[in-house]
């Protein structure tokens, strides 16, 4: 049952039928032909025959003579042939109901004296058997003086047929038995690769992601392997990515609560006995609980974002005027680091965006900015306008990231310093949260980088068409 | 008042359909007519061949007779179960007689208003009147065909029967029978000779070649004349008796003392033959054309093309 149901017997019968199908028209079609045509040729020929003997009629009585050539004729010949100037024979007494079955009927007397020759096929009462025949009339004027008749049996024609049928049966087995044979490998070989993407896919849903079926084709079942692989990838990359995730999450969110649980209990266990010092642990505790507080609120964001679930309030935003606004706030901090900034905006470019939104992105770019650069470093903030879109360019002087960590940089958790310490860096979550927002505004970002230079972080954003409006 | 309007259109086309019309032939008028069952139409001719009219009908008839008043001429046929009667100065039907099927041939009886009918199918003799009304019904023998009459007898030729039968026309009987040749058509009696002379088809495969003269009297077999091939209508005039052979296409001519004095070829599958004036008109069944010869020279001086397949003539003169 469970075979029958099976799509290489679905197909294999399918095929099986088509041919037995085809073979069986083509066989019925052939007979008719063959039978038709032969049939119609032995017409053909019979007619021309006694239109040869007929030709030998010069009119006037039939004499003894013609009559005995023709019986010599029909001798030599496989066709019956014989003259007929018997009139009963040739209905000349009908109307009269003479009771008597004679040779032609009245019909084709009527053909006769038009001088039209008849073919018939059929029984033939006065022979007593199936025949194919022809009659020419022999005429002297408008006088039908007698007729050449010559016939075949049908039994002749049959038997060939009959020969034909039972050699074209025997080849259309063999043809079928081969098809049959090359049917099955064939559909062997085509349903092998699904049958092994079955089992890979048993095997995924079972939590083997790192099953890979073999491709050996590249027709469609064969792009359905790449795809399965493809497909048996990314699920392996995910559930990768899911638990390196968790890792990273509770690697966060240990490191706080270690020192929380720490200092907590170093309070509570009476060690600090002085004030100042409890205050200062007390403040360490604010600060840890601060950090997990924004590691949760990020990542809150990035997985509303994640969803699709940000509604986004846009709106026109002179962009060069944003930006300079935006960085006023950041001024005492650069001086307190003694850096110096460098600004250039051109003051055309008009956005569409969330304001909220884009200060995100520009804080978290020039905290990571101001972060990595030592004193006496230099921030540039450039703005330029393109054909169709404007380029916000924040560079510094900073350390740079290295050449392999560049591509990760913007993963979540991703840091180039994987001692992960509590000065060098925030949560791992920012390059990608500005990923995210810049995408969600239909911009792009893009990271230079390099090493003990400096870093430039490019943001482009389309600007307002005059078609927006 | 719509119904009857209806039912008043409906009578209207009904009459009609019914008044089919044929050109007239005047009351004076002298003809000869072939009866054409090929394609069941009439051909009348005027007294010099000429071509007078054309009747197409669409009857199956095999036969017609013309009645004493020289107007009235009756069809029938082996398929038709009634007798289609027409006038022919009116050019129209006017009557149908009540018939069975199975008549092939119909005599007008020497009184001139008796008609008897010959049933194939029935293997009986009808006896009609002028209005036809059937008088009486006589069984002869198997498949009856050809009609013979002297003053007082009428003689039926069995052609399914080696039987002729004899009914005297005042009892209306069955009086007598005699054994005649198998297949016997084609008659001649010849009252004063009281001789009856049969020529016949043949039976099976054999063609009958000789024409049979018996006596009337006795029913004995007087002699035989050698007439090949299938003599089937045999003829008496002024310039002798003529016997027709439709398997041969021949005619021959034969004297008082039982000669065939000449013989020609003519026509094509001919079976009709009949005298007019001095000529002999024979109908060609197969090549639809109607020969007038002299009767003495026995030489074809005319022929006609008349409609398809001529199987009987009617004269009026």
């Amino acid at each position: 049952m469970r075979k029958i149901k099976s799509l290489s017997f679905k197909l294999w019968f399918t095929i099986m039928s088509a041919v037995i199908l085809s073979v069986a028209f083509a066989y019925s079609l052939s007979q008719y032909y063959y039978k038709n045509l032969y049939v119609e040729k032995v017409k053909s020929d019979l007619i021309y025959e006694a239109s040869l003997l007929a030709a030998d009629y010069a009119g006037g009585k039939i004499t003894e003579e013609y009559k005995q050539n023709i019986e010599w004729f029909n001798s030599k010949n496989e066709s019956e042939t014989f003259v007929v100037n018997n009139p009963r024979e040739l209905s000349a007494c009908l109307p009269f109901d003479i009771d008597y079955n004679t040779l032609i009927s009245e019909e084709e007397r009527q053909m006769l004296l038009e001088g039209k020759p008849i073919e018939k096929e059929g029984y033939e009462e006065r022979f007593e058997k199936n025949i194919v025949a022809a009659i020419i009339p022999l005429t002297d004027g408008d006088r039908l003086e007698g007729i050449i008749y010559t016939y075949i049996p049908v039994n002749s024609i049959t038997d060939l047929i009959h020969e034909f049928a039972v050699k074209w049966i025997a080849a259309a087995i063999l043809f079928m038995l081969i098809v049959m044979l090359l049917t099955t490998k064939w559909l062997k070989k085509l349903i092998h690769p699904i049958r092994d993407m079955k089992a890979a896919a048993h095997q995924v849903s079972n939590g083997d992601y790192s099953i890979q079926v073999r491709v050996t084709s590249d027709d469609e079942v064969g792009q359905l392997g790449h795809a399965f692989n493809k497909m048996a990838q990314s699920i392996h990359l995910e559930e990768e990515r899911k638990r390196e995730f968790l890792e990273n999450v509770s690697h966060e969110l240990r490191t706080p609560l270690s020192y929380i649980k720490g200092y907590t209990q170093a309070i509570l266990d009476g060690v600090i006995k002085d004030k100042e010092e409890e205050r200062k642990y007390l403040q360490l505790i604010s600060r840890e609980t601060l950090r997990m507080q924004h590691l949760v609120g990020d990542l809150m964001e990035l997985t509303k974002m994640d969803r699709k679930q940000v509604m986004l309030q846009e709106s026109p935003i002179a962009f060069a005027q944003f930006i300079e606004d935006f960085v006023g706030k950041y001024q005492q901090v650069i001086q307190d680091k003694q850096l110096q900034l460098q600004i250039e905006l051109d003051p055309d470019p008009i956005i569409m965006g969330e304001e909220r939104k884009l200060e995100q992105i520009l804080q978290n770019v020039l905290d990571n900015a101001i972060h990595y650069t030592n004193a006496g470093g230099v921030i540039s903030i450039i703005l330029k306008q393109n054909k169709e879109t404007c380029e916000l360019s924040i560079a510094d002087t900073g350390r740079g990231i290295p050449k392999q960590h560049l591509p990760y940089i913007t993963n979540r958790f991703y840091r180039v310093n994987k001692a992960r310490s509590r000065s060098d860096g925030g949560s791992g979550l920012g390059l990608a949260i500005v990923k995210k927002l810049v995408e969600l505004q239909k911009g792009e970002l893009k990271i230079e980088s390099e090493e003990a230079v400096g870093t430039k972080v490019y943001v482009t954003f389309p600007m307002i068409q005059s078609e927006w409006l | 008042m719509k119904q009857v309007l209806f039912l008043l259109f409906a009578a209207l086309l009904l009459t009609g359909c019914n008044s089919v019309t044929y050109p007239k032939i005047e009351h004076d008028q002298s003809f000869i007519a072939t009866v054409n069952i090929k394609d069941t139409s009439l051909t009348f001719l005027d007294e010099q061949y000429k071509h007078l009219a054309d009747w197409d009908l669409s009857v199956p008839f095999m036969g017609g007779l013309l009645l004493e008043d020289g107007d009235t001429l009756l069809l029938y046929g082996k398929d038709m179960d009634s007798i289609e009667v027409f006038s022919l100065e009116k050019g129209k039907q006017i009557d149908s007689w009540e018939a069975k099927k199975g008549i092939v041939n119909m005599k007008l009886l020497q009184d001139g208003k008796s008609i008897a009918a010959v049933n194939q199918s029935l293997n009986n003799v009808s006896f009609y009147n002028e209005e036809g009304q059937i008088e009486d019904q006589i069984k002869v023998g198997k498949r009856p065909m050809m009609l013979l009459q002297d003053h007082q007898q009428l003689y039926v030729i069995n052609f399914g029967e080696t039987k002729l039968s004899v009914i005297n026309l005042r009892t209306r009987k069955v009086e007598r029978d005699f054994v005649i040749q198998a297949s016997s058509t084609g008659a001649l009696l010849r009252e004063e000779q009281q001789e009856i002379w049969l020529g016949g088809h043949g039976m099976g495969a054999q063609m009958e070649e000789n024409v049979h003269i018996y006596s009337t009297e006795t029913g004995e077999l007087k002699r035989t004349l050698n007439t090949p091939i299938m003599p089937i209508n045999i003829m008496e005039n002024a310039a002798g008796i003529f016997i027709l052979s439709h398997g041969s296409n021949a005619l021959y001519k034969v004297d008082e003392t039982y000669k065939v004095v000449k013989s020609t070829t003519v026509g094509v599958n001919p079976f009709e033959m009949t005298t007019v004036r001095d000529d002999i008109l024979i109908a060609g069944y197969d090549n639809d054309e109607l020969y007038v010869m002299d009767s003495k020279s026995m030489k074809v001086k005319q022929t006609i093309k008349v409609g398809k397949g001529p199987f009987q003539m009617i004269s009026r003169e």
